[in-house]
């Protein structure tokens, strides 16, 4: 299965790159949403988690994704923004969903550490890939960007992972779940939030059999204007991730470019690259 | 300490479990299915069937290095794995139904069983000589294939591969007899690929027409039917107004001339190689017009319309093919 994680950047108009002001982008979520469904298409994603899900973005994928997948969202707890998911509705039964917020014992009421910008919120939805029955954990966050919280912030997540594994395997029976994380972690991979992150769960980058991402290409560069592929951020500012347990195969990593204006479904998708890792079930 | 930890994520453990139960407001379920049939008034009129139907000659090489053809010496990543993935992106874009593919070579062919979107099925087969394949691909859940076959574009028109003496292949027609699910009509399609040998296409354009009432004749008889819509698509090698084009349009609509709405213009090359352009105004327009979609009197041709596929401004992607792809909205009768 292919797993996207993708911050969408939650603007709603017209904008400008960073690297050259006078170049204008058209950021409306109606003209992105058109090239989002071309990249989904294209690269043939089964399932996606996606940050900045502002109202106007879940508006847009209700109204232009229904026909090939189901959504499920998590509202931040005192803001607009949500993280969202969408799975293939051919492949995949959505079985139950819940959220818990970045705070100590994981409330599954908002709750916000006071020194954090948001009620940041974790999504997680039991799915079950209809051709094997296997069941799995899929789960979708955005850390925040104030330093002194993401630890706090990413140890909530990375404690939940068992505790929900087991929880999904008493309630389904069943011998197995495995977990995949994706999201905007707001923390490099030389951040002391990384090997919290990776204390129980694989960074697919890393774990990749196949073909793999660099380590210093940027997944947020912001919206860049490349003359060619020579002029792609490489500062090593790698924030968004996909994260898998033990059993899960990594077959492949791959970026698509959705910063730039080389992105092959369309310029400047989001101020975000789109990280894809295709995976397999154990 | 041990146990203090036990007993929070005991905690943890069970706040989720509840959770998982009882969902909180500030998770927006938004997959809620809505059944269709709930939706739709209870008496209401059986719409007529509109499909968007393509021809697409998809080229049948394999190069990832490929020269443009407009002096600007541009290099095309033409790979079919390249392509490939940016057709199944236009299919989803622009809504295609049916699709008649040219060209359709061994990756184009691994391509149709492993990497095309998987709403589609593919019918077809392929000429002898070329290993090109005449390949219909089609939405299946809104489709079903009833008969398909082929006949060989030489006089008597043989189901077994044939070749007049003068042409460069063995070129073939694939048909297929379409049963709309949702309405249960029937129609013929057909996908062709005339030769580029000049002496040849006139003869070859007449065994294509002259086949049709055959086939027509058969779908009637088997199916029960009063009557058989046509659809023909295809690469010509013909230009508008040449015999072998007016030997076609003498019996079938050209949409391009028949299109309601919105149509193409006459002097765009819908064959322009790959094709380097600044902006729109520098697509290629020197009336080499070779692509196309014939219906029969009867069906509504809504619009017409290109996609400048052999171009790096198509927006599914540069350079699908050497070829536009020609989509026609219909309607049936």
């Amino acid at each position: 299965m292919k797993i996207l994680s993708f911050n969408l950047y939650g603007i709603n108009r017209q904008t400008v790159t960073r690297s050259k002001p006078e170049r204008p982008v058209d950021a409306t979520s109606a003209h992105r949403g058109t090239l989002l469904r071309k990249l989904l298409v294209g690269e043939k994603i089964d399932i996606a988690g996606f940050q900045e899900m502002q109202p106007h973005w879940r508006n847009w994928i209700r109204d232009n994704l229904s026909d090939l997948y189901g959504t499920i969202s998590a509202e931040f707890g005192d803001h607009k923004d949500a993280n969202t998911m969408i799975y293939r509705k051919e492949c995949f039964e959505a079985l139950d969903f819940g959220s818990f917020y970045l705070v100590p014992g994981a409330p599954g009421i908002p709750a916000k550490n006071p020194e954090s910008h948001f009620a940041r919120v974790c999504l997680w939805v039991v799915l079950k890939e209809l051709a094997t029955e296997k069941h799995f954990l899929f789960l979708a966050t955005h850390l925040d960007t104030v330093e002194s919280v993401k630890s706090e912030q990413a140890r909530v997540v990375v404690d939940s992972v068992e505790p929900l594994r087991e929880a999904v395997k008493t309630k389904y029976r069943v011998d197995d779940c495995q977990l995949i994380l994706v999201g905007d972690m707001n923390s490099q991979p030389d951040a002391e939030q990384y090997p919290i992150l990776t204390e129980r769960l694989r960074d697919c980058r890393l774990a990749s059999t196949g073909h793999t991402e660099d380590g210093v290409t940027s997944t947020s560069p912001g919206f860049t204007y490349c003359e060619s592929e020579a002029d792609y951020v490489r500062n090593g500012h790698i924030i968004d991730y996909v994260f898998v347990t033990e059993g899960i195969e990594v077959k492949e990593y791959t970026m698509i470019h959705a910063a730039t204006n080389l992105c092959p479904y369309g310029e400047y998708i989001s101020d975000h690259n789109a990280v894809i890792a295709e995976l397999e079930l154990p | 300490m041990k146990r203090l930890k036990l007993i929070l994520s005991a905690l943890l453990l069970l706040t989720l479990l509840l959770s998982a139960c009882t969902p909180e407001g500030n998770v927006t379920p938004e997959t809620v299915v809505t059944d269709p049939a709930t939706e739709a008034p209870t008496e209401a009129p059986v719409p007529k069937t509109v499909m968007k139907v393509m021809s697409f000659n998809v080229w049948g090489g394999n190069s990832s290095n490929q020269t443009t053809a407009d002096g600007s010496n541009k290099r095309v990543d033409a790979r079919v794995s390249v392509r490939s993935k940016k057709l199944n992106v236009m299919l989803d874009a622009e809504a295609i139904d049916i699709a008649g593919l040219q060209e359709v070579k061994d990756e184009w062919k691994t391509w149709m069983r492993n990497e095309m979107d998987e709403r589609y099925a593919f019918v077809g087969r392929s000429t002898q000589e070329t290993g090109e394949g005449g390949y219909v691909i089609y939405r299946k859940d809104k489709y079903t294939v009833k008969d398909s076959g082929a006949f060989w574009l030489v006089e008597g028109a043989p189901t077994t591969p044939q070749k007049h003496p003068d042409s460069n292949f063995d070129r073939m027609c694939t048909w297929v007899i379409f049963q709309v699910t949702a309405t249960g009509e029937y129609f013929l399609f057909l996908d062709t690929h005339l030769d580029t040998v000049d002496s040849v296409r006139a003869g070859q354009a007449t065994v294509l027409v002259g086949q049709i009432p055959i086939l027509q004749a058969k779908v009637k008889e088997s199916y029960g039917t009063e009557s058989c819509p046509v659809i023909l698509v295809g690469d010509m090698n013909s230009e508008i107004d040449t015999e072998p084009y007016n030997i076609m349009s003498k019996v079938l609509c050209d949409t391009r001339t028949y299109s309601k709405g919105s149509t193409v213009a006459r002097d765009f090359s819908t064959s322009p190689w790959f094709w380097y352009c600044k902006t729109e105004a520098d697509y290629k327009k020197d009336g080499h017009y070779i692509d196309y979609i014939f219906v029969s009197k009867g069906i509504t041709v809504k619009n017409h319309k290109m996609i400048q596929t052999a171009t790096n401004l198509c927006p599914y992607g540069s350079y699908i093919s050497d070829h536009n792809a020609m989509i026609s909205e219909i309607e049936l009768p």
